[in-house]
């Protein structure tokens, strides 16, 4: 559904989005994650025709960005970061306006917008004037806008942002269904919301793509943080040829104890073996510890480090 | 020992996962700011009601008061007016806004009343001035009740009371402008027109997404086809009658001349319906885009603002024209005859220029700077729209207002010649309008071009308001200019919108100047929308 090439945005000297790649299928639900400044938003508004890109390219639906823009705009919700809107309008009214603007028929009109009130819980405001909205009100308004002419794809700026606790379940419930026909494409800085809807997770870094995963595939492999006293090099070498270790990476402290973060092939428990192989060759731990890594263990990964394809480069 | 009053609680082992999402209660929902500013207006604006009221009693009773006259005494009313108006806008407290309710249908059936009443007269004597003024005020305060209203009966009630006028009205006007030539000018007229803006009204609040609203539209439109077809068909015997080919044959000899002036008024309002009708229901993004727009002007107080101060002004500016050109300075008494060309020195003054001057930077200056800086832009580019229809709408939606803006203009002429009776060459004017739709085309293009290059209203106003007074200057500097023979002096009589007015208001309409202003239009629309697409090439 969503078809991503090389896609690469300069404004002026400013390298916002560099060389960006990705697919996502019909039905799936994908998160962009990212620091403030990333690139998500830019590349959500280049996937919305809003902006064009400097080189590269994307399809939705299989119309191409630039030279299809009305077809990709007819069958998208967008939902921006701060969902601009008229304050002098009324919830129903704009939404009856945004149907009217994405081609609704007056029949189907009535039936969208109404099960967007009801959907978006927004029905006990809707003869309110929007510019007297909270947050989380306009955020649901935004969304129930998106919503509202029934799009194959949905690209959702921080749909979460400004809502409470309880609008947030609600929202991501809301989202999860949606999925289930429609793909959708969004963007958090709130991890734990990626883990409860999305299928597969996209981190943006300094405008590279820095991760593309499922969130299957970054569960599957655990941990194992292990603290040796004895020589780095040696205990390294061990640990690395040890059967189930995929990669090791030691940090040696100063009073000759190496800590070392071994990632795993599998979520087999793994302490017991390793502690065998460091014993026998005479060395102490000082600790032990097998854990799954998180996606924010994940992204802050990534996030800690420079450039991420230098370094792997590197 | 356990004390008898306690007892431990049993886990009835039921575990806590049949979540279900509580009943909203977060204080998510904002308090509307206290309506501070709109209660001040309406304490004002009823004292000066109940002032200038009292004023108006005295005068009607007879008795003739040394401090306050009648004019003093209308002109607080209708100020008080306005400032109960807004009130009832701005404040939606429950108390507040069905008090302004009742006080709309009170106002409404007494100007219902009083509009069909033969008092002292024929039916329909007191449709003008009582009728129609009480009828307009009901509308208005009916119009900011329904906005605020929440319950949608109480809502639904108070439209359909405001459409049943609007029916009326327009029936009435129609069927007995049909009937009666001396009924149709002027309360059939009144009434046609009256009827039009209450059934806009109706329309547009009810919005033609609900079936009640739809078909009331069709209905319009179907009326205003019918009464056009219908003047249509009786002015037609005798404009054949006319043709060689009737005329030979003594075919509809003895068909009397309707077209002028019952055929074109009727023809013309059932035009006007029926053009309502299809921009209420049509479909098209422009049109659609172009109803927000005029929304978003009558929504905010800026539109009222403006028509109201140029009003205002008009009125003012009207009773010193009248004093100064039309009364003898020795004896105050009206002059015989009218000193011609009295449309030329109407507009072609300092006040009315300076007007235009004023209006375009207001009207336009946050058409797109506004729009760009709250990102709801951004929400109309993803839409699949394009960028031509927004300046396109935009500009619509201006310019109409422009031209609304000079209507009391017009309307003072009409009273100088229909009550003063004051007869005058009235051609100039209608070659005025012509030009004024046009350069005033161009100037509002010009501002929708200032208000697409910036996120500040006020950055917008000051480019457009500089521009303006060029123009202005323009005409000034090629006044000075000695040899009329200069290339300069030329060029300047050419772009120089005066000049084109001064034409027009002697009666000339220079039709290649006309395109020179389309032109000047469509220049700066396509600018606009080039500057919009712009975000694309940087």
């Amino acid at each position: 559904m969503i078809e991503v090439k090389n896609l690469t945005k300069y404004f002026g000297p400013v390298l916002a989005v560099d060389c960006v790649s990705f697919n996502v299928a019909r039905g799936e639900i994908v998160g962009l994650l990212g620091l403030n400044g990333a690139g998500k938003t830019t590349t959500m508004r280049i996937l919305t025709t809003y902006l064009p890109a400097t080189s590269g390219g994307a399809a939705l639906a299989g119309f191409d960005v630039r030279t299809q823009s009305l077809d990709v705009r007819k069958r998208i919700g967008y939902l921006p970061e701060n969902v601009p809107l008229y304050p002098e309008m009324r919830v129903e009214e704009y939404l009856d306006y945004r149907s009217k603007l994405k081609g609704l028929g007056r029949k189907d009109r009535q039936t969208r917008i109404d099960y967007c009130l009801g959907r978006c819980r927004i029905r006990e405001v809707r003869r309110r004037l929007l510019g007297t909205l909270s947050k989380g009100y306009r955020q649901r308004v935004g969304l129930a806008d998106a919503m509202v002419a029934d799009p194959a794809i949905l690209i959702l700026d921080e749909p979460t942002a400004g809502l409470d606790p309880v609008q947030i379940r609600e929202t991501l419930a809301l989202i999860k269904e949606l999925g289930a026909s429609r793909t959708i494409l969004l963007s958090t800085h709130i991890l734990s919301e990626i883990e409860e809807v999305c299928d597969r997770i996209m981190i943006i870094h300094r405008g590279r793509l820095a991760s593309d995963k499922k969130i299957a595939d970054l569960e599957m492999t655990d941990t194992v943080f292990v603290e040796v006293h004895g020589p780095n090099d040696r205990v390294v070498e061990v640990l690395r040829t040890t059967d189930g270790v995929d990669g090791v990476q030691a940090r040696p402290f100063g009073d000759g104890v190496v800590a070392c973060e071994v990632t795993l092939r599998n979520r087999d428990d793994m302490r017991e073996a390793i502690a065998q192989r460091i014993t026998r060759n005479g060395w102490t731990i000082r600790s032990l510890d097998q854990r799954r890594k998180k996606i924010e263990e994940h992204f802050m990964d990534i996030v800690s480090t420079g450039d991420p394809l230098r370094d792997k480069a590197g | 020992m356990s004390s008898k009053a306690i007892r431990e609680k049993k886990d009835d082992g039921r575990p806590a996962y049949h979540w279900t999402t509580p009943a909203e209660l977060s204080p998510s929902l904002t308090r509307d700011a206290e309506p501070t500013g709109p209660r001040l207006f309406g304490a004002v604006g009823l004292a000066l009601v109940v002032f200038g009221g009292v004023a108006l009693l005295v005068h009607l009773s007879g008795r003739t008061s040394s401090w306050v006259g009648p004019t003093w005494g209308g002109l607080a009313t209708l100020a008080g007016l306005g400032g109960l108006l807004l009130h009832a806008a701005g404040d939606s407290d429950l108390q507040i806004r069905r008090a302004y309710m009742s006080f709309a249908y009170l106002v409404l059936a007494l100007g219902a009343l009083l509009s069909v009443v033969p008092y002292k007269g024929p039916a329909f004597g007191l449709f003008l001035p009582y009728g129609l003024c009480l009828l307009l005020v009901g509308l208005l305060f009916q119009m900011a009740f329904v906005r605020n209203e929440v319950e949608a009966k109480t809502r639904d009630y108070a439209l359909y009371a405001l459409g049943g006028v609007g029916a009326l009205l327009a029936l009435a006007g129609f069927v007995g402008g049909n009937i009666s030539t001396s009924f149709l000018l002027p309360n059939g007229l009144l009434m046609v027109a009256a009827g039009f803006v209450f059934l806009w009204a109706f329309v547009g609040l009810k919005g033609v997404t609900d079936d009640t609203g739809y078909y009331a539209a069709l209905g319009v439109g179907a009326l205003g086809a019918l009464a056009a077809l219908l003047a249509l068909a009786r002015s037609m015997p005798h404009i054949l009658s006319q043709t060689d080919a009737f005329a030979r044959r003594g075919w509809l000899a003895g068909s009397a001349p309707y077209l002028m002036p019952n055929g074109l008024v009727l023809l013309g309002g059932g035009l006007a319906y029926l053009a309502l009708a299809l921009f209420m229901t049509s479909e098209r993004p422009f049109v659609i885009m172009t109803r927000r727009q005029l929304g978003a002007y009558f929504y905010s107080p800026i539109a009222y603002f403006m028509l109201l101060l140029f009003a205002l002004v008009a009125c003012l500016y009207f009773g010193q024209f009248v004093g100064d050109r039309l009364l003898d300075p020795m004896t105050n008494r009206p002059k015989t005859g009218v000193p011609e060309p009295i449309i030329l020195s109407y507009f072609f003054s300092l006040i009315p220029i300076f007007c235009l001057v004023f209006v375009v930077p207001v009207l336009t200056m946050n058409l797109l700077s506004e729009e760009n800086r709250s990102g709801t832009l951004e929400m109309t580019l993803t839409a699949p729209q394009e960028e031509t229809t927004i300046v396109l709408s935009k500009f619509a939606a201006a310019l109409f207002l422009f031209m609304m803006t000079w209507v009391p203009w017009g309307l003072f002429l009409v009273a100088l010649r229909v009550g003063g009776g004051n007869p005058f060459d009235y051609q100039p004017f209608l070659a005025w309008l012509i030009v004024l739709l046009f350069t005033g085309a161009g100037f509002v293009s010009m501002g929708v071009f200032f208000s697409s290059l910036t996120k500040n209203q006020l950055t917008a106003a000051v480019f457009t308001f500089v521009g303006m007074l060029l123009l202005v200057v323009l005409f000034l500097a090629k006044q000075q200019m000695t040899s009329q023979d200069a290339l300069w002096y030329k060029v300047f009589s050419r772009v120089s919108f005066l000049d084109l007015w001064l034409e027009a208001l002697d009666g000339k309409l220079a039709v290649s100047q006309l395109f020179y202003h389309l032109s000047v239009t469509v220049f700066w629309l396509f600018l606009s929308v080039k500057v919009l697409e712009s975000r694309k090439w940087r």
